[in-house]
């Protein structure tokens, strides 16, 4: 991975050692200035194994999640590295027509017309770079689709990658390995014998020595399985069929010609790639001349996986936030607590003389102690997480795109671990060196004598800090809305009525009253239907910093007022509950201390809520997103798609199916029809370079049935239904998808297509039309074009592109946009999935691989589903947070109360009764976290969904709470907070009165 | 040991018309703790009796076992030895689950420390061992606040001990202690975090508790003011008794 968070990698990791190194090393000077204050740390850590056990918990929580992002990206980083020397091998560069390989993902089906070249090309590519000692390999190649029928078998593959190389020049390529493990050689192969890869083989069913039907250009030729083989650099990661270069060029019918020349770098199969721009330039000027294109594959594969693996950490860090801030949350509490804890010995030691700067170094260096041990087992643990999300990951992987096949590799480097390591380790410090200043502010009688601190007296100026925040609350409010984005605006409103509880405290207004009104205020404005915040402040822009903003600060305000009316809360339950008399002493003991202990139990609540809340709102609207994609959405008016060879392209399949036999036409009534082409693309009017993109050309019968939705139609166009009619009765018209135009909200990590629009906001729905301009590289002719229609969100990846119509695009690239790609219309009755396995069958010669809509459909939601459980989990994790909270607070407390837990033993409660005044404690906060996360979820899940329903693509869109998962959750969860209970509640219940009340 | 009374002749009478039947009786009574290497004989077998309404004071130095035997003898701690019977009940008989419902039922507690739940207010600390015996909560509050009267506190009444002065929080425990009417209160340094002036009147409180509602006390104290101020004083030293001196008109 080259950059993380947009930093390089090396230089974040630079940047993160040598603070990492300062920290520590402050710390260590510290600490051999003051030895006996490292003494009496390291002996406090050694004190309490159990707890420290506990701390240790608590504080690696941040790491982990931090590592588990960084892990997940290094995993997607190598799985699509991997994917690429699977499919390139040792081959770095490709010299071929301009644009013949120019590969987007999603464009079902392949270009026609790309040019072949002279065999004799190779020659002058190694005389170009011979003597450069730039590279080891050259070679001319046949890379292809072909379909092949396994008669015995009955299997048939409509896409398999034919790769054929000179056999006199694959030195410096990968070799070709067979079944036993020896090198084999395309030398060795007898006419009419083929290879199959391992793929090939599994998926038709055959081993060497049987019989296959390679069918390319439409026609088949027999041949026999001489091996199964494993060759790095198919041109495929799947199935692939390897043939010498002289059978190749006569399956195709093209005799001494070639596809491409391969050239494989110098070096290994990734650290040859660094050689690609010297190759290219090399290379450049020549194949201009020749009409033909250096194309640095391997080098753009890495830049890929870089950026895949980069967009998963930015998802997952995104994600992880909430975690990571209740992780903070819960450090800020731990060392708050233990400072609780020794109070006393503290008191006496600012009592012997002992300085203020002292105890604040003495914690520093006691949590620089569990901080380095968190940090090192939550990176490690990280990774560990990361292996279980990368085994869900597969599987969602795995459904949406079962023939692809992508494989997903666990794959963790040791740079994430350092940087998890080392942003853990100076996070943790931060917090703890905050916190440790914050316990030493003591009176040091009182400390003393464990009594509680006396309220702090009035400093003059105390109003400067809040109205401070008040000034930079409205400060940031007002550029917000100047700006139109929203986070500002959520934040400074935020602030403002946070900074105004201060000065509500200084001219008397009542605490309760202050705190109570302001977290009201800041629940109430967070939660308004986003077109209020509209009509107050006009459009403003969302992304997902505006949702972690909103999220804190609802949290907040909402800690706020439970903890500071939470004898009302709890005078309800009371007024329940307590009327059953059994009940009544444990529950006014259990809700007793929560509601004096406000800042613990703010804290640990503030956590919980936050956890849940972002979990519920996640869940919620991604479940409700979900539920609206339908077969109309994707099919677009059709049942059935499928895609050909560009080699062998159906030109009418209405007239295919009438004529095929065993194709009854009749249950087709209907087929539109599409070709693909890449082309260098770019707006008019703009000085943007061009940029490659695709454009699609549909047939006058798709337009016509064609019931795909347009998100934002150009002005003068009433519909959907009206923009493709046009594009079928006006040549030069064009719809694009909704990747590449502006939009006011950016909920995207996914990496968008270089080629974009601009002049227009997609939010608005409705647009000036706008002129562009494509290029086919291969014949060098151009065509403008006028975007009138921008397709919904929910239109599939397979319509990624510029549409046009057909007529639009074969008067002006003849030959090169032969339709390949075919949607079929069903009569009733007619089942899609027979249908689609019919014309796999029927047009195998053309390597037609249909899938009926439903089935696409099916895959594209399980896989969503799957990776919103992946997501679920990840978000979840913050719920250990939570869990832990309690777990530490509940240890915490049985310490803390021993002598209460005596008197109340004394004065008649049970073991068991004290045991269930722990349990129910953990409880309050735990159910009270999950009832007011989970409502604020829903409540901002239904915003989000009602705001969304304005949008063009989710008219249909209603809020879907998925009950059953949630509820699984929760359940689960409060379990394991129970649990994380139980142990220092079990330990209560067993203190013996008697020790318990000897000692003050 | 020498005997001297001093009381009225009318406190005498009703000393002798209070004091009943043995309601707590130890025979032979042993603890000893360990910590470590060390082994402490806490208590060396000790005998000790108990009557129904009557005050008794255990005296002697620090470290002699005087907390240890009251712990010892209201169930609070086990024994290593001997036997010690509440109201004719051998302790030993008892489950842990039925001695802490005969403490909640029949006994009261005062600390040297007051040890109030400093989260509950002083009504609701009273209420406790009500709620305990599953009073309801209207009949809790208003017995609470009747025991808060006894000891001169109604208007305090929804205050937390933070609140309170510590005079105040020791009489709140005693408000605590004698709400559910119990047979016995036992009473460990009760005045010891007190000044004198407050001292004093917590053990006229808790002598006007024993007269007026025939409470049994015992209090375990270093105060030779308080043991004066008790029917019978028991004197400890090493954890043996090794004398009495009886000051009320038995």
């Amino acid at each position: 991975m080259q950059e993380l968070f947009g930093i390089p990698v090396d230089t974040l990791l630079l940047i993160l050692a040598v603070a990492l190194v300062v920290a520590l090393g402050f710390v260590g000077v510290l600490a051999l200035r003051n030895r006996i204050l490292l003494k009496l740390a390291v002996r406090n850590v050694g004190r309490r194994r159990g707890r420290s056990a506990l701390i240790v918990v608590g504080l690696m929580l941040g790491t982990t999640i931090i590592a588990a992002a960084l892990t997940t990206g290094d995993t997607m980083n190598h799985t699509i590295r991997s994917t690429a020397v699977d499919a390139l091998g040792a081959t770095d560069e490709t010299i071929a027509a301009k644009g013949a390989v120019d590969d987007i993902p999603g464009a079902l089906g392949a270009a026609t017309g790309t040019g072949w070249l002279d065999e004799a090309t190779v020659g002058w590519v190694e005389s170009t770079l011979k003597g450069s000692g730039l590279v080891d390999g050259v070679t001319g190649a046949i890379v292809d689709q072909v379909a092949v029928q396994a008669p015995a078998e009955r299997q048939n593959e409509p896409s398999v990658v034919l790769f054929a190389a000179d056999l006199g020049r694959m030195e410096g390529f990968s070799p070709i390995v067979g079944a036993e493990g020896e090198t084999l050689s395309l030398g060795d192969l007898a006419p009419g014998q083929v290879y199959l890869n391992r793929k090939a083989a599994t998926e038709l069913r055959v081993a060497a020595g049987e019989r296959v039907v390679v069918f390319a250009g439409g026609t088949g030729h027999e041949a026999r399985v001489r091996d199964v083989v494993r060759f790095d650099g198919a041109g495929t990661a799947d199935a692939a069929l390897l043939v010498p270069l002289e059978a190749a060029q006569r399956l195709f019918g093209h005799p001494g010609e070639i596809k491409a020349i391969l050239v494989s770098n110098r070096g290994d199969a990734f650290g040859g790639a660094a050689l690609s721009d010297e190759v290219k330039a090399a290379l450049d000027p020549g194949a201009a001349q020749r009409g033909l294109e250096v194309q640095t594959l391997k080098q753009d594969a890495i830049g890929d996986a870089d950026a895949a693996g980069a967009a998963f950490i930015a998802f997952f860090t995104t994600f992880g936030t909430f975690s990571i801030a209740a992780g903070i949350l819960l450090i800020f509490l731990i060392f708050v607590m233990l400072a609780a804890e020794r109070r006393g010995e503290l008191g006496i030691a600012r009592a012997i003389g002992t300085r203020r700067g002292h105890l604040v170094e003495l914690f520093t260096f006691e949590g620089a102690a569990y901080d380095l041990a968190a940090a090192a087992v939550g990176a490690v643990l990280g990774a560990a997480v990361a292996f279980g999300m990368v085994i869900v990951m597969a599987q969602a992987f795995g459904a949406a795109d079962a023939d692809e096949g992508l494989q997903i590799e666990f794959a963790v480097s040791g740079r994430s671990l350092v940087i998890a390591f080392a942003m853990g380790v100076l996070l943790t410090l931060v917090v703890v060196a905050v916190s440790a200043w914050r316990v030493s502010v003591m009176t040091i009688s009182t400390a003393i004598r464990n009594l509680p601190e006396p309220p702090a007296t009035r400093r003059r100026r105390r109003w400067i800090a809040p109205a401070l925040g008040v000034a930079l609350g409205l400060l940031l409010t007002v550029s917000g809305a100047r700006s139109g984005t929203a986070t500002p605006v959520m934040l400074g409103v935020s602030l403002t009525l946070v900074s105004v509880v201060p000065l509500l405290r200084l001219v008397g207004v009542p605490e309760r009253l202050a705190f109570t009104v302001c977290g009201l205020a800041v629940v109430v404005f967070l939660m308004l239907p986003w077109s209020v915040w509209e009509a107050v402040f006009g459009p403003l822009a969302m992304d997902f910093t505006t949702w972690i903003v909103a999220g804190l600060m609802v949290v907040v305000g909402t800690a706020w007022l439970i903890v500071f009316n939470a004898d009302l809360l709890l005078g309800v339950v009371m007024s329940v509950f307590g009327r059953i008399r059994a009940l009544a002493p444990v529950l006014r003991m259990s809700m007793a201390y929560p509601l004096r202990a406000r800042f613990r139990t703010g804290t640990t609540l503030a956590m919980f809520t936050l956890v849940v809340f972002t979990l519920v709102t996640g869940t919620a609207s991604n479940g409700s997103f979900l539920n609206a994609i339908g077969v109309e959405d994707y099919g677009g008016g059709f049942q059935v798609r499928a895609g050909t060879t560009g080699a062998a392209p159906i030109a009418d399949m209405a007239a295919a199916l009438r004529r095929t036999p065993g194709v009854r036409a009749e249950d087709y009534p209907f087929v539109g029809s599409q070709s693909v082409l890449a082309v260098e693309a770019t707006q008019l009017g703009t000085r943007r370079a061009p940029e490659t993109y695709l454009v699609r050309g549909l047939d006058d019968s798709f337009l016509e049935h064609t019931t795909f939705g347009l998100g934002a139609v150009a002005r003068g166009y009433g519909s959907a239904r009206d923009v493709w009619t046009a594009l079928r009765e006006r040549p030069g018209l064009a719809v694009v998808d909704s990747f590449i135009v502006p939009r006011r909200d950016n909920w995207n990590f996914g990496v968008p297509p270089d080629f974009k629009l601009t002049g227009f906001i997609y939010d608005e729905g409705s647009f000036d039309p706008i002129p562009i301009e494509v290029l086919d590289k291969q014949t060098g002719r151009h065509l403008r074009l006028t975007v009138v229609g921008v397709l919904k969100d929910t239109a599939p990846l397979e319509m990624v592109g510029i549409s046009a119509s057909q007529a639009t695009l074969r008067r002006a690239f003849p030959g090169r946009v032969r339709p390949t790609i075919h949607y079929f219309g069903l009569a009733p009755g007619v089942d899609a999935e027979d249908a689609a396995a019919q014309l796999e069958s029927a047009f195998l010669a053309s390597g037609l691989e249909a899938q009926s809509i439903q089935d696409v459909v099916d895959d594209a939601v399980a896989a969503s589903r799957t990776f919103n459980r992946l997501i679920q989990g990840f978000m979840g994790l913050g719920l250990v947070v939570g869990v832990a909270a309690l777990g530490v607070i509940s240890a915490r407390a049985v310490v803390e109360r021993r002598q209460h837990i005596g008197v109340m033993r004394a004065i008649g409660f049970r073991s068991r009764m004290v045991q269930s005044v722990f349990l129910l404690e953990s409880s309050f906060i735990a159910l009270t976290a999950i009832v007011v996360g989970t409502g604020l979820g829903l409540l901002l899940a239904w915003n989000i969904v009602r705001d969304q329903r304005q949008q063009p693509s989710w008219e249909n869109l209603t809020l879907v709470v998925p009950w059953l998962n949630l509820v699984v959750i929760f359940v689960v969860v409060y379990a394991v907070a129970l649990v994380a209970t139980l142990a220092p509640a079990v330990r209560a219940s067993r203190v013996r009165p008697a020790e318990a009340l000897r000692y003050q | 040991m020498a005997v001297r009374m001093s009381a009225p002749a009318a406190q005498a009478q009703e000393t002798r018309q209070r004091i009943g039947a043995t309601i707590v009786e130890a025979r032979s009574v042993r603890k000893t703790y360990e910590t470590g290497a060390v082994r402490v004989d806490a208590l060396r077998g000790i005998d000790l009796a108990l009557e129904q309404g009557e005050m008794v004071a255990i005296m002697g130095p620090s470290g002699c076992g005087k907390t240890t035997l009251l712990n010892c003898l209201s169930g609070l701690d086990s024994l290593d030895g001997g036997e010690v019977l509440i109201e004719g009940t051998p302790l030993s008989e008892m489950s842990d689950r039925e001695r802490t419902d005969y403490r909640a039922r029949r006994m009261g507690f005062v600390f040297q420390f007051y040890n109030l739940m400093p989260v509950l207010t002083a009504a609701e600390n009273v209420e406790l061992p009500l709620l305990l015996a599953r009073a309801s909560g209207d009949e809790a509050r208003r017995r609470a606040l009747d025991a808060l009267g006894l000891v001169g506190l109604v208007d305090r009444a929804n205050h937390v001990p933070d609140a309170l002065s510590g005079g105040e929080r020791q009489r709140v425990t005693i408000a605590r202690s004698l709400v559910n009417d119990p047979a016995i209160v036992w009473a460990d340094e009760p005045t010891g975090d007190l000044d004198s002036e407050n001292a004093g009147e917590i053990v006229e409180l808790m002598r006007r508790l024993n007269v007026e509602r025939g409470l049994t006390f015992l209090i375990v104290t270093h105060d030779i003011a308080i043991g004066r101020k008790t029917d019978r004083i028991v004197r400890m030293v090493d954890g043996e008794i090794r004398g009495e001196e009886v000051l009320g008109m038995r």
